[in-house]
């Protein structure tokens, strides 16, 4: 069939695969030093670090001002060191496929985010794309180590090593209904005494009845799941799969009599009208909340009793009325952390510099806030060590303090009032703690079931959220799903799961 | 006579009935765009409440003023992105034809053979991660211009597509010239490209674009901010402002920031692509103009 | 003309057989020269990364690279076949693409052929115009699309209340995407399909038409027989590239344009979106390149029937 020449063309295109291949070998910077160097020998070498992160902030454009400060400051703090950080633009997503392709090519870097949500953690690990960090945590790391309380650190550790650094921050995140404000005051309806969104009818009556361009419910699934008691163990993939603490089962969230009354009762509100039909299309929430449109909403990311997050976030007077906390599982304590890249050449001095950014207190929010005068001034308790200070309108620098270093330490400002962080802080050191805290699952052995669950999990889990069931008939549809996800391998996930949990539970004598 | 009159009416007909077809067919093809103008310039309150029109009632730059603020930025993005697509452009257009005109030959030896390593490359592909190695690695390209047009400078759907084009030459001129003693160089660079205007043309259009819009280079290799294309900044600031503006964003502290972006977003489709349609005249005049075949004959 | 004493080969010297094998290849040899820099550029960016097709038979771990990651076989391809859902996500990419190509092909060869009826002057105009929407990125036409179909703000349904008639939740009622995506599939791509069959119509003889005018035939006539068989290897080119696409879903109008509405997915969702949703949490390549390699080795089998088949009616329009 081929001809002579054909076949020449083909023994010249497997010649370009072998070729190929043979190139792209990736050979990791090895991570055995058998040695231990002293920190002053150390730093000896001129080091240039990167961290790479998701840009902050769409403006960042003051960057090498402020990194040039910042390298100033380090010549004192930590000689020969300099610091540069590279932003990722774009969402999660993007961060995640581009650091991949970082790995993949060998690309040089030190520090990264490695957590649940950014370059996820488990699957980092087991690509050994970030190194284990324990040795490198008692040599250089020992204000890390004492900042982070130890019931935390079997959630970063896999196969024995810690991998990651999860930073203080709002682990357990309390959610909250927000209430417009005017409308509760003209109808005096007592919003702090909602406690379910069944709670909500009379209001939603009332406003149906007498305020036409009010819609007044935005739905959010964030307020239908009670979370103090659930631990999601594979949150961002299977949303329903969670370990009830109450009697130590894995449960789905399709069997919960409680959520299953939810749900039927956000279909019966769709159909009452107090739901908007088109919630499903909107891909900004914070700005279509902002029109004002709506009475009732979720909290801007975290609960706080004052309303005084949500005032700023959402442009209007807000009343806020408490939901439900979270319990602190390993999703949540993993939600932001740093690790060290396989591809870093100067690990040590890449675990020096984090550990600067939490004994430096000064330094770190020097990181964050940028340069005064330029990127920040100080409006009170100017020269004390815990200043309160105000970002310029036109940011042109900031980097969230939770992706690199304690949020705790973080200088009051117009970002979060000093109030606010204590509020944050205090909820999440008195959130219950889940028993099976340090558990991670390893989705390997599922991972095809998980990739079928997962779209279908996706789309069902936010219509059955906006009520939009085919007929209202939530019945029906849980029915038709749960078929549709034992056809996917949920039972066989359900079943990993148990089995792993079961595998830790006796590894660590519990 | 009478034969002639009544063509002459059936064309005039047939013509009345092509414009009014063209017509709606502009209209269906404006409207839109006129909407993103016009949203462009609404208060970003009024679209979210009264809803889009076509007629706005206030008019506001203010979606532009936000995108001019950083203006540095915006002037860079233009010279790398015109510098890139005319580079990418003529280089482009040249090594497309040359490989194009070569498989239309039916006199090539190796014409199958070409045809089908050409052909080969569209339907497998190695995928994102070893074009990422390398380019970024092996060829050292990271950051660097040369990222964002030599990689896709030729690819071979340009190719087959100029083939189609090329396909009808005639070849007695080819012939000739050879009997002439004309090297094939000589003749591709005297007879083919004079004759063949309408099809560089085209597939330079579709390649000036490809490049003007290309977003995918500056976001996989592009580190420094006076390297990235238009089209980029634009997916960026987008991008930049969604995330920032979603929930999961604020869970991180993160202060609520107030941009327009329903009419920004709009802005910036303007911004970005409204030059290429001042492109598109210079490049109408080769194809619009036809063959000349006249040398053809006798 | 030179002559060529052709003394039997063997006996000739070496050197001499060289020297005429390179003159009677020195057109070959020529025109291979002249390719030669598009031949290396392919090389280096086609087919040197081709190493990454085993790509899906790997557990791929980026600091083994490609080669000494562990082989894995079939397994990541039972994600495709042991899955009801990717299997009849198929049929819909497949169905919709063809809609696609019957439809953007059979209107801008329409188009072209009335710009070639018009002068130079409407020509320009007009394919300037239709044009317009080609120069629109997806995330673009998606926000028209909300200013047109926006269930409260559009300009649709304000048309429609206006009129008294019930608005439509558009994003909400699968049963109208199929048409909607057609419509918008063409809209954007019916200028450029018609600037390339007009380029390809300016490229016929015009002598033909006089001939035919002459001749007494109708417009009809003149372009059953004159002006569609001039396009017709065109046609067949870009219809056979388009095919071998065919299992493979723009993500830029399945995902952006339809908001990534849930509700809508029994119309709207296509295997690239569905594996979008499904490895999102994971970044695992394995599963998305066995999926990129499903598409490519289905498209490349239809398009070697098609061409199988169009070689045997006219072996010039085939593609090779």
């Amino acid at each position: 069939m081929f001809s002579k020449k054909r076949k020449a063309m083909l023994l010249a295109l497997m010649l370009a695969l072998v070729v190929g291949a043979t190139g792209c070998g990736n050979k990791a910077s090895t991570q055995t030093s058998t040695k231990t160097p002293s920190e002053s020998d150390l730093t000896q070498k001129k080091v240039k670090l990167t961290y790479v992160i998701l840009k902050p902030n769409a403006d960042e454009s003051n960057q090498v001002s402020v990194e040039a400060a910042l390298n100033k400051e380090l010549e004192t703090k930590l000689p020969n060191t300099e610091i540069h950080f590279k932003f990722i633009d774009g969402n999660v997503d993007d961060y995640n496929n581009k650091i991949n392709l970082m790995f993949a090519a060998g690309e040089e870097f030190d520090l990264c985010m490695a957590n649940s949500v950014f370059n996820p953690l488990s699957a980092a690990v087991a690509k050994k794309n970030v190194i284990p960090l324990d040795d490198l945590l008692n040599k250089y790391g020992p204000d890390i180590k004492k900042t982070i309380e130890a019931k935390y650190w079997p959630a970063v550790t896999f196969g024995g090593k810690i991998y990651s650094i999860p930073h203080p921050f709002v682990y357990a995140q309390p959610s909250g209904f927000v209430f417009k404000a005017d409308l509760v005051d003209k109808y005096k309806f007592d919003s702090k005494s909602v406690k379910t969104v069944q709670d909500l009818e009379p209001f939603f009556a009332k406003l149906k009845a007498n305020e036409p361009g009010i819609t007044p419910f935005f739905a959010q699934g964030g307020l239908l799941q009670k979370l103090d008691n659930v631990d999601k163990i594979i949150d961002r993939i299977a949303p329903s799969i969670s370990y009830d603490i109450n009697d130590n089962t894995v449960k789905s969230m399709y069997d919960d009599k409680v959520m299953i009354a939810n749900w039927k009762t956000m279909a019966d509100y769709l159909k009452k009208g107090y739901i908007s039909k088109d919630r499903i299309t909107v891909t900004d929430e914070i700005i279509e909340i902002k029109t004002g449109k709506y009475a009732v909403m979720i909290d801007p990311g975290a609960y706080d009793p004052t309303g005084e997050k949500s005032t700023k976030a959402y442009g209007f007077k807000t009343y806020e009325t408490f939901f439900t906390s979270s319990l602190l599982g390993t999703a949540k304590v993993t939600a932001v952390g740093s690790g060290i890249s396989a591809t870093s050449k100067n690990p040590e001095r890449a675990m020096m510099f984090q550990n600067l950014l939490y004994k430096d207190k000064v330094f770190a929010n020097h990181v964050a806030y940028g340069v005064e005068g330029q990127d920040y001034t100080v409006v009170s308790g100017k020269g004390t060590d815990k200043p309160v200070v105000k970002t310029s309108d036109n940011m042109k620098w900031a980097i969230w303090k939770c992706w690199i270093d304690p949020l705790w330490d973080q200088w009051g400002s117009n970002w979060n009032s000093q109030t606010a962080l204590d509020f944050m802080k205090k909820g999440t050191d008195e959130a219950p703690i889940s028993p099976i805290l340090g558990f991670t699952f390893n989705g390997e052995p599922v991972k095809k079931e998980l990739a079928q669950i997962a779209p279908i999990e996706v789309a069902s889990v936010k219509i059955l959220t906006y009520g939009m069931v085919p007929k209202g008939d939530v019945d029906k549809y849980l029915a038709d799903l749960k078929g549709k996800l034992k056809d996917a391998g949920y039972d066989k996930v359900m079943a990993e799961v148990n089995k792993q949990i079961a595998e830790w539970k006796k590894a660590n004598g519990k | 006579m009478k034969v002639n009159a009544k063509n002459k009416d059936k064309d005039k007909g047939f013509h009345l009935i092509i414009h009014i077809i063209f017509i709606f067919a502009s209209l269906a093809c404006i409207i839109p765009l006129i909407l993103v103008v016009v949203i462009s310039l609404m208060h970003e309150k009024d679209i979210l409440l009264s809803g889009y029109t076509l007629i706005p009632h206030n008019a506001t730059l203010n979606a532009y003023v936000t995108i001019f603020s950083n203006a540095k930025q915006l002037i860079s993005s233009y010279v790398t992105t015109i510098g890139v697509t005319l580079v990418g452009t003529f280089t482009g257009i040249w090594l497309t034809a040359t490989i194009g005109y070569v498989i239309t030959r039916r006199d090539y030896a190796l014409r199958k053979q070409l045809s089908f390593y050409v052909f080969f490359t569209m339907l497998f592909s190695g995928g994102l991660i070893p074009s990422y190695i390398l380019i970024s690695k092996w060829l050292n390209m990271r950051d660097s211009y040369f990222a964002l047009f030599v990689p896709t400078l030729v690819s071979a759907y340009n190719i087959l597509l100029m083939k189609g084009f090329l396909q009808n030459l005639p070849t007695s001129l080819i012939e000739a010239a050879k009997i002439d003693g004309a090297s094939e160089l000589r003749i591709f660079m005297s007879i083919i490209i004079p004759i063949s205007k309408p099809a560089f043309a085209t597939v330079g259009l579709f390649m000036a674009f490809a490049y003007w819009n290309d977003w995918m280079g500056s976001f996989l290799y592009i580190d420094s901010d006076n390297k990235i294309m238009l089209q980029y900044m634009l997916v960026k600031v987008m991008k930049n402002l969604q995330f920032l503006n979603s929930p999961e964003a604020l869970s991180y502290g993160i202060p609520a920031q107030d941009i327009p972006t329903y009419s920004a977003r709009m802005a910036m489709c303007i911004i970005a692509t409204g030059p290429i349609l001042l492109v598109f005249p210079f490049f109408q005049k080769y194809f619009v103009k036809g063959l000349t075949l006249g040398s053809v004959k006798g | 003309m030179q002559t060529i004493e052709l003394k039997p080969k063997h006996k000739q010297p070496k050197l001499k057989q060289l020297k005429l094998k390179l003159k009677k290849n020195y057109g070959t040899i020529e025109l291979t020269l002249l390719a030669l820099p598009a031949i290396i550029v392919m090389f280096i960016f086609n087919y040197v990364p081709l190493y990454g097709i085993i790509l899906p038979f790997k557990d791929y771990k980026p600091m083994e690279g490609v080669i000494n990651s562990a082989w894995v076989g079939l397994e990541n391809f039972k994600f495709i076949f042991s899955n009801d859902a990717l299997l009849k996500l198929t049929a819909n990419t497949v169905v919709m693409n063809l809609l696609f190509i019957l439809g953007s092909t059979v209107i801008s060869v329409i188009l072209a052929l009335f710009l070639f009826e018009l002068s130079r002057g409407f020509v320009k105009l007009y394919q300037t115009i239709l044009f317009f929407p080609y120069f629109l990125s997806w995330v673009g036409v998606s926000y028209v699309l909300v200013a047109l179909l926006d269930a409260d703000r559009g300009i649709v349904n304000q048309i429609l209340k206006y009129f008294g008639s019930v608005p439509i939740s558009w994003y909400n009622e699968p049963k109208y995407w199929h048409v909607i995506l057609v419509i918008i599939y063409i809209w954007k791509m019916a200028g450029y399909g018609a600037v390339i069959y007009y380029a390809g119509l300016m490229g016929t003889n015009k002598e033909n038409y006089e001939a035919a005018k002459i001749d007494g035939a109708n417009k009809l006539q003149e372009v059953w027989y004159i002006s569609l068989p001039a396009l017709r290897p065109l046609i067949i080119i870009i219809t056979i590239l388009a095919l071998g696409r065919i299992l493979n879903g723009d993500i830029g109008l399945f995902y952006n344009v339809t908001l990534d509405s849930p509700i809508l997915y029994p119309a709207t969702d296509v295997i690239d979106t569905y594996v979008f949703r499904a490895v999102r949490g994971m970044t695992d390549i394995g599963l998305t390149s066995a999926v990129s390699l499903y598409q490519s080795v289905c498209g490349f089998i239809l398009i070697m029937i098609v061409n199988g088949v169009v070689r045997k009616i006219n072996e010039d329009e085939s593609l090779f």
